[in-house]
């Protein structure tokens, strides 16, 4: 099989099974957060209400599509679209496991190994802000317009603290690749400790975190998103499928994000203290390792859910001050407490 | 026939085209970022991976965010440029830097017999790596002189915003 | 009253970090979660102590509940109902609507009174639940009682006539949900005759009430010799 047909497979995989992360959660979320909420959640859909997202999906493609009248049509239907693939693109550079060799071939399981690594996900969560601005604007209502506008100017703020933890990285790793950051991941640290990111940066880990939360708009940072649920906000005239776009894209980028925290910060497809590749053959190494991954991105997916349901939600003014005026800082002390150590070690 | 760089070169000039016709502003920022979006990805068939990141995450993710912010924050979607773009200063302006620009361009086009042969590339041309090792020992005068241009922009900034309060 | 001083708490540095208090948070809400988790394995009704899984879990209705509308029988089987219309007069929100008949030659025994209902609707879409009717009733043969379940697809269900106010009345006796018989309003007993030298006024004013007390007690007493005799009957 040539390399492009590979390439291809690896690319409708991630796709098929990014999609199927992002339906589970909705599903995930609604039971969980029932669950912490004293009540039961959807039960009725199938056993255990398995089937509720496929109830809801239906609900949205079956929904009556409506543009208001002076809603800027063409930008209108862009907004949705031009959120939702680049959250998408970005899954293409995070190593979900390590080799597999079918066929006597071996693959890589990422979908491109490039050098800029994590740094196209940067750059296309910057391109994702774009799409709730024009989102926002298209709407042409006064409460929409400001919506867009205060969560633009929430995710641009964040980026900042999540590109200096994102930097210490680098410092640390000395490249940008995620496939290379979690090799570099193995083994032990001081003895007894994982040879994790997390052990090594944990302030770096914890603001990386923050910055996370508030770039997918989640709470305790999700106050453009409650925003429409109290009338305003960028996606109060979106319907049916387009408002799916929206919250389902915002699905996606939660899944790329636990997957990126999980590479850097927790040693991405492998396992603590034990080498797989030594006990597995080839194919079986490769499903484990996929499934290592899975398990780890599980438990920072169920974190976001469980963060959102315990925590309140900040104030615009407060957020913002978070970032710029206790993030940034400790972001910098971070990068130089890092750089001296790394320095004094080398 | 390179069809990649036909496909994205068209795109960067239609886009470009449509960026300054178009009459209303949000659509013309959009038209901006469809440019550098399709210049990313030349820098990418050039081998240059960091500088197409750069491109995407400096130029579309900040400046071109910036622009639409102040968009949004002053013109309603129902109002057009009109009036804007009737003045007769403006046109006259931008009819002598273009043609500026047109003379730039040809001059600059001169060498190009020079760059269709192809070339090999150095080895581990366009990586991250390399770059920082330029930046930090060909070129880091400029590197610093760079570094105090932002300095300069951000106290600026925040003069300005004080100034007020 | 003096007002408590404002205190104004600074924060300390633990505090303000907030993350030990998210922590806390957060061991708190895995405890609810585990607890339901394992709850929603559990089988039967009600296994989520705060959350009540309608339709198996159903709540206790008191007996005065004021639900859909039942036309009664008295203990030999006979219609109550006499078409009166007095409930239809009482309805604030005009949703009764009867008309009255001489009951057909060889029925007289299905029927308690000398007169029927030949037709009875109730709207229930117009209908308020605040039981005007059933007080107003002077047989005590409309009452409201227990259900509240009543949506229907289409609205032209929704106005019960006579039969399915009947039905009403059986299903609920065959649930064992009648309605208890409602409870006699207790009347001051007329003050004695000897109290002559309290004044006129004082006398207007007994008297009065003793007018009123005597005028409400014969129609209580009426009603109550009415549903004393039904209850017998």
């Amino acid at each position: 099989m040539a390399d492009w047909q590979i390439d291809l497979i690896k690319v409708v995989f991630i796709w098929v099974w990014v999609l199927l992360i992002a339906v589970i959660m909705t599903w995930v979320e609604r039971r969980a957060s029932a669950m912490m909420q004293d009540r039961l959640g959807p039960n009725r859909a199938g056993p255990f209400g398995l089937l509720q997202p496929l109830a809801d999906g239906i609900k949205l493609f079956t929904k009556e599509d409506i543009i208001p009248e002076r809603a800027r049509k063409i930008l209108f239907i862009l907004g949705p679209p031009l959120f939702a693939f680049p959250v998408f693109s970005a899954f293409a550079v995070v190593p979900f496991g390590d080799k597999i060799v079918i066929g006597g071939k071996e693959i890589i399981l990422q979908v491109s190994d490039v050098s800029i690594g994590f740094l196209y996900v940067l750059a296309l969560s910057a391109i994702a802000v774009f799409g709730m601005v024009i989102g926002g604007w298209a709407s042409n209502s006064k409460y929409s317009i400001l919506g867009g506008l205060r969560a633009t100017a929430q995710l641009i703020s964040y980026e900042v603290p999540m590109g200096l933890a994102l930097l210490t990285i680098v410092l640390l790793y000395g490249t940008f690749s995620l496939r290379e950051i979690v090799l570099q991941q193995q083994g032990t640290f001081l003895g007894f400790l994982p040879n994790w990111g997390f052990f090594k940066q944990p302030l770096g880990f914890l603001i990386f975190l923050v910055a996370a939360y508030a770039e997918a708009n989640r709470v305790p940072f999700d106050l453009p998103e409650c925003e429409s649920e109290l009338v305003t906000g960028y996606h109060t005239e979106y319907g049916s499928m387009r408002l799916g776009l929206y919250l389902f894209g915002e699905y996606v980028n939660l899944v790329t994000l636990a997957a990126i925290t999980v590479s850097l910060y927790f040693g991405g497809w492998g396992l603590p203290y034990v080498d797989m590749s030594k006990y597995l053959g080839p194919v079986a190494y490769g499903i484990a390792s996929f499934l290592v991954f899975t398990l780890k991105q599980a438990f920072f997916l169920f974190l976001f859910v469980w963060v959102r349901w315990t925590v309140p939600r900040f104030r615009y003014d407060q957020l913002m001050g978070l970032g710029w005026k206790a993030l940034i800082p400790l972001g910098l002390i971070n990068l130089f407490v890092t750089a001296l150590l790394v320095q004094l070690t080398i | 026939m390179d069809y990649y760089f036909l496909l994205f070169a068209i795109m960067a000039v239609g886009a470009g085209i449509f960026t300054i016709t178009v009459k209303d502003a949000l659509p013309s920022a959009l038209g901006l970022l469809t440019v550098f979006i399709a210049l990313a990805a030349l820098y990418l068939h050039l081998h240059a991976p960091l500088i197409a990141i750069f491109q995407v995450s400096i130029y579309a993710g900040a400046i071109l965010v910036l622009v639409v912010f102040v968009i949004m924050l002053l013109i309603t979607p129902d109002e057009a440029l009109e009036t804007a773009q009737k003045n007769i200063s403006y046109r006259a302006m931008g009819a002598i830097l273009g043609v500026y620009l047109i003379a730039l361009l040809i001059i600059g086009l001169k060498g190009i017999n020079q760059l269709v042969a192809q070339k090999s590339l150095p080895e581990g041309f366009g990586k991250p790596s390399q770059i920082g090792d330029l930046f930090f020992r060909k070129y880091i005068l400029h590197f610093e002189i760079s570094s105090v241009l932002l300095l300069v922009a951000l106290v600026a900034a925040i003069y300005l915003a004080k100034k007020r309060a | 009253m003096p007002r408590r001083p404002i205190v104004k708490k600074e924060y300390t540095l633990g505090e303000r970090v907030y993350l030990v208090e998210i922590a806390k948070g957060l061991r708190l809400t895995w405890k609810h979660f585990t607890f339901n988790v394992r709850a929603s394995f559990r089988k039967g009704p009600h296994t989520v102590p705060t959350c009540w899984q309608y339709p198996e879990d159903r709540r206790e209705i008191a007996p005065i509940f004021r639900g859909a509308h039942m036309l009664q029988l008295n203990d030999k089987g006979q219609e109550l109902c006499v078409g009166c219309g007095m409930c239809a007069r009482a309805c604030p929100a005009k949703c009764i609507t009867v008309k009255r008949g001489k009951p057909a030659e060889g029925e007289e025994d299905k029927y308690a009174g000398k007169t029927m209902c030949a037709s009875f609707e109730v709207d229930m879409l117009r209908c308020i639940f605040c039981g005007n009717c059933e007080k107003a009733c002077p047989k005590g043969a409309l009452v409201l009682g227990q259900d509240y379940e009543l949506a229907e697809y289409e609205p032209e269900k929704c106005i019960y006539d006579k039969e399915r106010l009947l039905a009403n009345f059986q299903r609920a006796k065959a649930e064992g949900r009648l309605k208890p018989p409602p409870k006699p309003i207790p009347v001051d007993a007329p003050p004695p005759k000897k109290k002559a030298a309290a004044g006129k006024a004082a006398k207007a004013s007994a008297s009065e009430k003793a007018a009123k007390g005597k005028a409400a007690a014969p129609k209580e007493a009426k009603k109550k010799d009415d549903k004393a005799d039904k209850a017998k009957e």
